[in-house]
C-alpha cells in the first residue's frame, strides 16, 4: 500500500508541474491538499498498525558494482516521516488561501519532496542516500521563487552535496562496500578519518543551516510566509538531521566529531536567540525560531540518535507552532512585517491571543513529555527561552500604545480561521499524546511565570531597541565573510593567473619565444639546404646523434 | 548473413558519402536552400541507426573488439587494416553523433559558409568514425591524424582576428605529436615484425628501451591532444576563440581522440620505474585543473567558462583512465557521453544567446528570462553540468572520484576543488542569464527557440535522464 502511494506521490508531483491549470487554481489545489491528507492518513494509520514497508530494487549492476533502490520503512522511521508529512499537508493547505501565483506548483513540489524524503530515509545504500539529498535541495531551489534566495541557496546546497559526494565516496573507495551501516567499519579499514568528519559536520552544517551558513534562510525572508515555513521545516534542514542519523557512525571516526556537532548546535541556538530577539522583521524572527529548533535538534540528535523520530516531532511541532504565530498575525494585520510597527493588538485579537497561548502551552507539554527523558536540562532550558521569547513579542504585538499603521490596526479581526483551524487541531493532537505527570507540573508553571513576567513586566523592553538599529537588522555579517574570505581571494587569484601567468608569462614571454624560435629554426633550415661545409657538418653530426639515440634506444 | 555485413565500413562510408553528397548540393550563401544541411543531417542519423543496430549486435559484457574487420592493404611492407567495436568506442560514437546532431540543428540558421562547415564536419565524423573503430596501430594512426586535417580548415574559416596565431599553435603542437607517433608506429613495426593490433598493445610488457621509447612516444602524442599543461595552450587559444558551435563541438572532440588512445594503449601493468612519470603527470594534470578553472571563474567570458569546464572534466577522466580499473574505465565512458551532450547543448544555448544580444544590441544579465524554452533547457543543462543526479555523469563521477581519492587524497582534494570552482562558475553565469532585475531594464519583443529545436532538446535531457537510470538504457528497446 505504501509502495503505491510513494509512486502515486511522484506522479502527482511530476503531472501537477507540468499541467498547470490556469483556471479553478483553488479547486486543483484543494484536490492536491485532499490528495495529501489521503496519504498522509494511509501513513499514519501503516504506522499505527506496526506494518514495516519493505520493497527493493537491483537498480543497476555491472561488473562489481551493484546498486539497490531501497525502500524500506519501518517503526522509526515512520515516526520520522509522520511530522514532516502533517506539516506538508499544513503548507498545501495553507496555500489555498493565499493569493500565490504559483501555488498549484508549490503543492506539487511539496508532493515530490515528500517523494524525496522518502527515499531518503528508507536509503540503505549512499548512492540512494546522495540522490535522495540532491533532489530535495532541487525541490527547494524550485520553491524559493526569489532571484537572490535562489542563488545563495543553490551555491551552499551545491557545495553541500558536493562535499557530502565526495565523503561517500571516500568511504567507498576504502570499504568497497555502498552499503550505510558499513561506514563503522571505516574505522578499522579507512584513512583520513579526520578530514572524512570535518567535511561532513560542513555538509551537514550547510545543509541544515547551523552556524555560519543561517544566512541562507535570512535571504528567504522575502518568501510568503507559508513557503519560508515549509522550507524552514521540510527542507534541507530536516533532510539534513535525517542525514547526520544515517551517516552519524561517520561522527564516531574522531574524537572531536560529537563535540563539534554539540558546539555547532550551540553556536546556532545562540545565533537563533540573537535573531528572534533582535530582528523587526516577523519572518526574520521565524527563522530565529526554527534556529532555535536546529540547535536544539542536533544537540539532542548528538545525545542520542536512536530517538530521532521524537526530536524530530516534537521539536518540528512546537517550533512550527510559534511561526504559525507570526504567520498568523502577519496575515492579521494585513501583511505588516516589522513588530515595532504593531502593539495594543488585544484589545481587538482577544480569540487569537487565547489560542497562541493554549497551542503554546500544548506545544511545550507534547515536546516535554517526548524529549525530557532525553535530556531534561536542554529541554528545561529550551522551553525557558521559548516562554521568556514568546512573552516578550506578545508584549510588542498585544500590548502597549499602538504603533501600527492607522489602516492596519482599522483591519484587525479574528479572521484567519485557516491557521485556527490547524492550530486548534495541533491542540488536540497534542492532548492526545500529552502524557501530563508530577514531574511536569512544575515546568509548567515555570515556564507560564516566565512567560508572565516576560510579557506583563516586559524586563528585555531594552532589546526592542535595536529594532531601529541598522547595522544589526541589515547587516549578513556571515555573508561578508564568505565574500572577503572566500570569494574575493579565489577572484583575486584567478584574475593573477589570468593576466600575469597566463597572458604575460605563457603567451607574451613563453609562447612568444617558443615561436620566434621555431621561425628561426625554419630559417636555419632553409639556410641549411644550401650546400656549404658547416652546412654539410652539421648534417653529419645530427646523423650521428640519431644512430647514437638509436643505439641507446635498442639496448 | 548479417555477421558478415561491414557495419564498421558503412560508418565511416556513410559520412564520407555524405560529405561528397553535400559538395554536390546546389547551395550557396546567397541563396539559401537546405539542401546540404538536410544531407548532412540525413547522414548523421543514418549512421545513428547504425550504431544502434551495432549495439544490438555485440555483447555488452564481453571484453575485446566485437565485429572485427580486416582488409590487407599492402603486401610489401604488410600491412593490414583491421577494425572493431566494443562497448567503450560505441558509446563514444554514439555521443558524438548526438552531439553532431545537437550542433547540426544549432547552426540551421547560419548563412555564413554553412556548405563548407557542413562538408568539412562530415569528413572529420568519417575520420573520428574511423579512429574509433580502429583495430589495429596503423589505423588508428592514420585517423589519428587525418581527422586534424577537417579542425585545420574549419579552424582557417571560422576562427576569430587572432586565427593566425592559434592555427600556428595548432600545427606546431600537432606536427610534434604526429612525429613521435609516427616514430613510435615504425619502430614497432619494425619491432613487433608486423602491424600490431590495439588489444594486443597494452599487454605488452615494459622491459627495455626501446619499449619505454615507444610507449613515452606515444603518450607524449595522445597527451598532445588533451589539455594538460604545457599542452592546454593551443586548445585554450582555440576553445575560447571559436564562435562558431559546430566548430567547438568538433574541437571538443579532439581531446576525447587522446583520452580513447590512452584507454586503448595502457598497459595493464605498469613497471614501477614509470611512478614517477604517473606522479608527475598527476601532479601536472591537478594544477592544470585548478589554473583553468580559477581563471575560467574569474573570466567573464562564457565561452571561456565553458571551455574551462570541458578542460577541468577532461583531466579528471584522464587522472581517472591512469588508475586503470576496469570499472572506472567503463564508467568514464558512460560519464563521458552524458559531458558530450552537455557541454554540446551549453554551447547551443549560449551562441543562440550571442546572435540574440547581437542582434538586438543587449546586455545579456537576465537574458534567460526572455526566453521560457531556452530558459529552461538552459537550467536542466547547468544543473545536469554540476553533477547532479540527471544524467550519467553523478554516478560515474563518484566512483571516479571514490578512485581518485583513495589513490591519492592530495591529488583528489585539488582535483574536487577545481571541480567545485569550475561549477559554481557555471552556477554563477546561469543565475547572471536568469537575473530577472537586470533583464527589466531592457525589456524588448524577442523570439524563443523553435518548438522544433525545443523538442529535440527535450529528447536529449531524456537521454540524460535516462543515462542516469541505466546507462545502456536503450539496448532495451533494441
Amino acid at each position: 500500500m505504501m509502495i503505491n502511494n510513494i509512486f502515486a506521490l511522484f506522479l502527482v508531483g511530476v503531472l501537477g508541474n507540468i499541467f498547470i491549470m490556469k483556471r479553478a487554481k483553488t479547486l486543483v489545489s484543494f484536490f492536491l491538499c485532499v490528495l495529501l491528507g489521503i496519504t498522509s492518513y494511509v501513513l499514519i494509520h501503516t504506522y499505527l498498525l506496526g506494518q514495516d514497508t519493505k520493497f527493493s530494487l537491483i537498480w543497476l549492476k555491472y561488473l562489481n558494482l551493484e546498486v539497490n533502490i531501497d525502500l524500506y520503512l519501518n517503526k522509526t522511521l515512520y515516526q520520522i516521516l509522520i511530522p514532516i508529512f502533517i506539516l506538508s499537508v499544513c503548507a498545501s493547505f495553507f496555500s489555498i488561501f493565499q493569493k500565490d501565483e504559483g501555488g498549484q506548483r508549490f503543492v506539487s513540489f511539496i508532493f515530490l519532496n515528500l517523494c524525496f524524503y522518502i527515499i531518503l530515509l528508507s536509503s540503505k545504500n549512499m548512492v540512494q542516500l546522495l540522490v535522495a539529498s540532491n533532489l530535495i535541495s532541487v525541490i527547494g531551489f524550485c520553491q524559493i521563487n526569489d532571484v537572490d534566495a535562489r542563488k545563495k541557496y543553490a551555491f551552499y546546497n551545491f557545495l553541500s552535496d558536493i562535499t557530502l559526494f565526495s565523503i561517500c565516496s571516500l568511504c567507498y573507495a576504502y570499504l568497497n562496500t555502498l552499503d550505510i551501516n558499513a561506514v563503522e567499519l571505516y574505522q578499522k579499514t579507512g584513512a583520513h578519518k579526520d578530514l572524512v568528519v570535518i567535511l561532513f559536520i560542513f555538509a551537514i552544517s550547510i545543509k541544515s543551516g547551523l552556524l555560519m551558513f543561517h544566512n541562507q534562510f535570512y535571504d528567504m525572508s522575502v518568501l510568503q510566509f507559508n513557503r519560508l515555513n515549509y522550507l524552514l521545516y521540510c527542507g534541507t534542514p530536516t533532510a539534513g538531521m535525517i542525514i547526520l542519523y544515517k551517516l552519524i557512525g561517520i561522527l564516531n571516526l574522531s574524537d572531536y566529531g560529537l563535540i563539534s556537532i554539540k558546539l555547532l548546535a550551540l553556536g546556532t541556538f545562540l545565533s537563533g536567540l540573537y535573531n528572534a530577539f533582535l530582528k523587526d522583521n516577523l519572518k526574520e524572527k521565524a527563522v530565529g525560531i526554527a534556529q532555535l529548533n536546529w540547535g536544539m535538534s542536533f544537540y539532542l540528535i548528538s545525545v542520542s540518535p536512536n530517538n530521532m523520530g521524537q526530536i524530530l516531532g516534537a521539536g518540528l511541532f512546537l517550533s512550527y507552532l510559534l511561526n504559525l504565530m507570526a504567520y498568523s498575525v502577519y496575515n492579521i494585520s494585513s501583511y505588516e512585517q516589522n513588530i515595532s510597527k504593531m502593539g495594543g493588538f488585544i484589545k481587538k485579537l482577544k480569540f487569537s491571543f487565547a489560542l497562541y497561548f493554549i497551542s503554546f502551552i500544548c506545544g511545550i507539554n507534547l515536546f516535554w513529555s517526548n524529549l525530557s527523558p532525553i535530556s531534561s536540562v536542554i529541554c528545561f532550558i529550551y522551553i525557558l527561552v521559548l516562554s521568556l521569547f514568546l512573552g516578550y513579542a506578545f508584549h510588542q504585538i498585544f500590548l502597549g500604545v499602538t504603533q501600527a499603521d492607522e489602516r492596519v490596526y482599522a483591519l484587525l479581526k479574528n479572521n484567519n480561521w485557516s491557521v485556527y483551524l490547524i492550530m486548534i487541531l495541533f491542540c488536540l493532537i497534542a492532548f492526545r499524546y500529552i502524557n501530563i505527570d508530577k514531574e511536569a507540573l512544575p515546568i509548567n508553571i515555570i515556564s507560564f511565570l516566565v512567560f508572565l513576567i516576560s510579557f506583563i513586566f516586559y524586563p528585555l523592553r531594552n532589546l526592542a531597541h535595536f529594532y531601529q538599529n541598522e547595522q544589526i537588522q541589515e547587516t549578513d555579517i556571515y555573508a561578508d565573510i564568505f565574500e572577503y574570505i572566500v570569494l574575493a581571494p579565489l577572484i583575486i587569484l584567478g584574475r593573477i593567473l589570468w593576466l600575469l601567468v597566463d597572458f604575460i608569462l605563457i603567451e607574451r614571454t613563453i609562447i612568444n619565444t617558443l615561436n620566434n624560435l621555431f621561425s628561426k629554426f625554419l630559417i636555419l633550415l632553409q639556410k641549411a639546404n644550401h650546400f656549404s661545409l658547416r652546412t654539410s657538418f652539421a648534417y653529419l653530426a645530427l646523423g650521428f646523434l640519431l644512430l647514437m639515440l638509436w643505439q641507446y634506444i635498442r639496448k | 548473413m548479417l555477421n558478415n555485413f561491414s557495419h564498421l565500413s558503412l560508418i565511416i562510408l556513410i559520412p564520407f558519402l555524405g560529405m561528397l553528397f553535400t559538395l554536390a548540393a546546389k547551395d550557396s550563401d546567397e541563396i539559401k536552400t537546405n539542401n546540404a544541411y538536410n544531407v548532412a543531417i540525413f547522414t548523421v542519423i543514418s549512421n545513428i541507426i547504425m550504431l544502434m543496430r551495432m549495439f544490438s549486435l555485440i555483447k555488452v559484457d564481453t571484453a575485446g573488439l566485437q565485429l572485427t574487420e580486416k582488409y590487407a592493404w599492402m603486401k610489401n611492407p604488410d600491412i593490414n587494416i583491421m577494425l572493431g567495436v566494443d562497448i567503450l568506442s560505441l558509446m563514444m560514437l554514439l555521443a558524438i553523433h548526438i552531439a553532431y546532431i545537437i550542433g547540426y540543428v544549432g547552426i540551421r540558421n547560419n548563412n555564413k559558409k554553412q556548405k563548407s562547415l557542413l562538408v568539412l564536419s562530415l569528413l572529420f565524423l568519417s575520420m573520428v568514425n574511423g579512429f574509433f573503430i580502429s583495430g589495429d596501430i596503423f589505423s588508428f594512426y592514420m585517423f589519428f591524424e587525418a581527422m586534424l586535417i577537417p579542425l585545420f580548415l574549419l579552424l582557417g574559416m571560422f576562427g576569430d582576428i587572432k586565427r593566425k596565431e592559434y592555427i600556428n599553435r595548432f600545427f606546431v603542437y600537432n606536427m610534434v605529436g604526429a612525429i613521435l607517433f609516427f616514430a613510435a608506429v615504425v619502430l614497432l613495426f619494425n619491432y613487433q615484425k608486423g602491424v600490431l593490433g590495439l588489444q594486443q598493445l597494452s599487454l605488452m610488457d615494459l622491459s627495455n628501451r626501446l619499449e619505454y621509447f615507444i610507449w613515452g612516444a606515444i603518450f607524449l602524442s595522445l597527451l598532445s591532444r588533451i589539455p594538460v599543461w604545457p599542452f592546454h595552450y593551443w586548445i585554450s587559444s582555440v576553445d575560447s576563440n571559436l564562435r562558431n558551435p559546430m566548430v567547438f563541438i568538433i574541437s571538443i572532440i579532439i581531446p576525447l581522440t587522446g583520452l580513447y588512445g590512452f584507454i586503448r594503449f595502457l598497459p595493464q601493468t605498469l613497471p614501477q620505474v614509470l611512478d614517477i612519470v604517473i606522479l608527475i603527470l598527476q601532479i601536472i594534470s591537478v594544477i592544470t585543473m585548478l589554473f583553468i578553472a580559477l581563471i575560467g571563474f574569474t573570466n567573464k567570458d562564457r565561452q571561456y567558462k565553458i571551455f574551462s569546464y570541458v578542460t577541468v572534466y577532461y583531466i579528471m577522466y584522464l587522472l581517472g583512465i591512469i588508475t586503470g580499473k576496469e570499472v572506472i574505465l567503463l564508467n568514464i565512458v558512460y560519464s563521458l557521453f552524458s559531458y558530450l551532450l552537455i557541454v554540446a547543448s551549453l554551447e547551443i544555448f549560449s551562441y543562440y544567446l550571442y546572435k540574440e544580444q547581437s542582434q538586438y544590441s543587449i546586455l545579456d544579465d537576465g537574458m534567460l528570462c526572455a526566453y521560457p524554452r531556452l530558459s529552461l533547457l538552459y537550467s536542466f543543462m547547468s544543473l545536469a553540468a554540476v553533477g547532479l543526479p540527471i544524467s550519467s555523469l553523478f554516478l560515474s563521477n563518484f566512483l571516479i572520484l571514490s578512485n581518485l581519492l583513495a589513490s591519492n587524497i592530495q591529488m583528489g582534494i585539488i582535483m574536487l576543488l577545481a571541480i567545485i570552482i569550475v561549477s559554481c562558475a557555471l552556477l554563477n553565469e546561469f543565475f547572471r542569464l536568469r537575473d530577472f532585475e537586470k533583464w527589466s531594464l531592457n525589456i524588448i519583443e524577442v523570439k524563443d527557440i523553435s518548438p522544433k529545436f525545443f523538442s529535440l532538446m527535450i529528447f536529449v535531457c531524456f537521454c540524460l535522464l535516462m543515462s542516469f537510470i541505466k546507462p545502456l538504457w536503450f539496448l532495451f528497446i533494441l
